[in-house]
């Protein structure tokens, strides 16, 4: 391949403003025009994904066994989970919303923490394997990843508008503090990783 | 100290690779070669456009805030809420986080990306820098991955289905001016950081 790449040209471009800084990466380095410290690749990038994405793992599970709301009315209350609201709303014949509700709530976060924990293995790996594919895959998962908190806001308006004491309330469940703590820690987990870090190797090889 | 490298150049954010600037006609697009990331949008709005729609953002912002979002009725009880109504009644009946995290991706960071850029635009489309222009630029930066406004005009409409089994509801004003906010607010904050970069360096501050 016929790529020539920044670090190659021993430039540094400013993550804050874009300004191409002729530089090797060296401590302490700051961008002249923003101010900004200068980074060839983010600083322990594949470390911090892992971090965050191990800890949305754990929280995954009670997110989605525990009850994230209960309904109080005068047919009787019952829990749901995040699983159940899907089900409901497809009972209830909004079978679109349904769709939704699961593609954001279910399995966009499965398919995020999955594809995240492919990226960093492979990038830890210093994979040659379908780099294409994976930058794709990564850019996706930038685009889609915040779709999740759905139903975060869901709940909490379900909470704040049905309180008619007595005749109908909508209280929230422990599972919905730990789905959004799932849906914040995807997100850190994939700010942190450097897409940059799929094509390195590449560039290392002696063409 | 770095000192600056050419000009003529155009590196990839997400693979480094680097491409011979070209010149991009009114609202074509420039991919990178290798990744097939975005390279370059030429931009179709000035700054004074820009600062059009973050003004226009901000009325909706605000009508979005103090209006309604929704009126409910159920056997003898009548409710209207607001969007803060809402926040704080789930605030109170015992999820504070979930109250939280709402108020932070719906309202807060909204906020202070409309502050930011109003901010950073005003002087710009007068011909001079903000400044505080590099602070704003990168609370516009930080806070743009955490603004959730169209994700929560959704969860709104997926709410009132679910309520419209048990209660009679109705989409008010609120609801209406956060839709006309989502659409204004994408679009204010759609633009390359690098281009108002770019920009302020040729004017004077």
């Amino acid at each position: 391949m016929s790529t020539v790449t920044a670090r190659e040209l021993g430039i540094l471009p400013c993550a804050e403003c874009g300004m191409l800084c002729r530089a090797r990466e060296g401590d302490a380095l700051a961008c002249p025009r923003c101010g900004n410290r200068l980074h060839a690749r983010k600083p322990n990038s594949v470390a911090r994904t892992w971090a965050f994405l191990i800890a949305a793992a754990i929280l995954y599970l009670p997110a989605n066994l525990l009850t994230v709301m209960r309904t109080d009315s005068l047919f009787g209350s019952e829990d749901h989970t995040i699983l159940g609201g899907v089900v409901e709303l497809w009972n209830d014949g909004s079978w679109d919303l349904s769709i939704i509700v699961f593609v954001a709530s279910i399995v966009v976060p499965i398919l995020k923490m999955l594809a995240l924990a492919v990226l960093a293995l492979s990038v830890q790996r210093r994979s040659h394997w379908r780099r294409q594919q994976r930058a794709r895959l990564y850019r996706l998962l930038d685009a889609v990843g915040h779709w999740s908190m759905l139903d975060v806001y869901v709940v909490a308006l379900l909470v704040g508008l049905v309180r008619f004491h007595g005749i109908a309330e909508v209280l929230p469940g422990p599972g919905i503090a730990a789905f959004g703590a799932v849906v914040v820690l995807t997100l850190l987990s994939s700010l942190s990783l450097d897409p940059r870090l799929i094509w390195d190797e590449a560039d290392a090889d002696p063409a | 100290m770095p000192t600056h490298a050419t000009i003529a150049l155009l590196v990839c954010e997400q693979c480094d690779a680097a491409h011979r600037k070209s010149h991009l006609e009114y609202g074509e697009l420039a991919r990178c070669a290798r990744c097939g990331a975005r390279l370059e949008k030429a931009q179709r709005l000035t700054p004074g456009g820009m600062l059009a729609m973050t003004i226009a953002a901000g009325i909706m912002f605000v009508l979005a805030n103090v209006y309604p979002i929704v009126s409910v009725d159920v056997r003898g009880g009548h409710g209207v809420s607001t969007f803060w109504g809402a926040i704080l009644a789930s605030w109170k009946n015992g999820s504070p986080s979930i109250a939280v995290l709402a108020a932070l991706t719906v309202f807060f960071t909204p906020l202070a990306e409309l502050l930011a850029a109003g901010y950073v635009l005003w002087p710009l489309a007068h011909g001079r820098r903000a400044r505080h222009f590099p602070g704003a630029m990168r609370v516009l930066r930080l806070v743009d991955t955490w603004s959730m406004p169209e994700v929560f005009l959704l969860g709104a409409i997926v709410a009132l289905v679910k309520l419209g089994g048990m209660a009679t509801v109705i989409p008010d004003t609120g609801l209406w001016a956060f839709g006309a906010l989502t659409w204004l607010i994408t679009l204010v904050t759609s633009f390359d950081h690098r281009w108002l970069w770019d920009i302020a360096t040729g004017v004077e501050s």
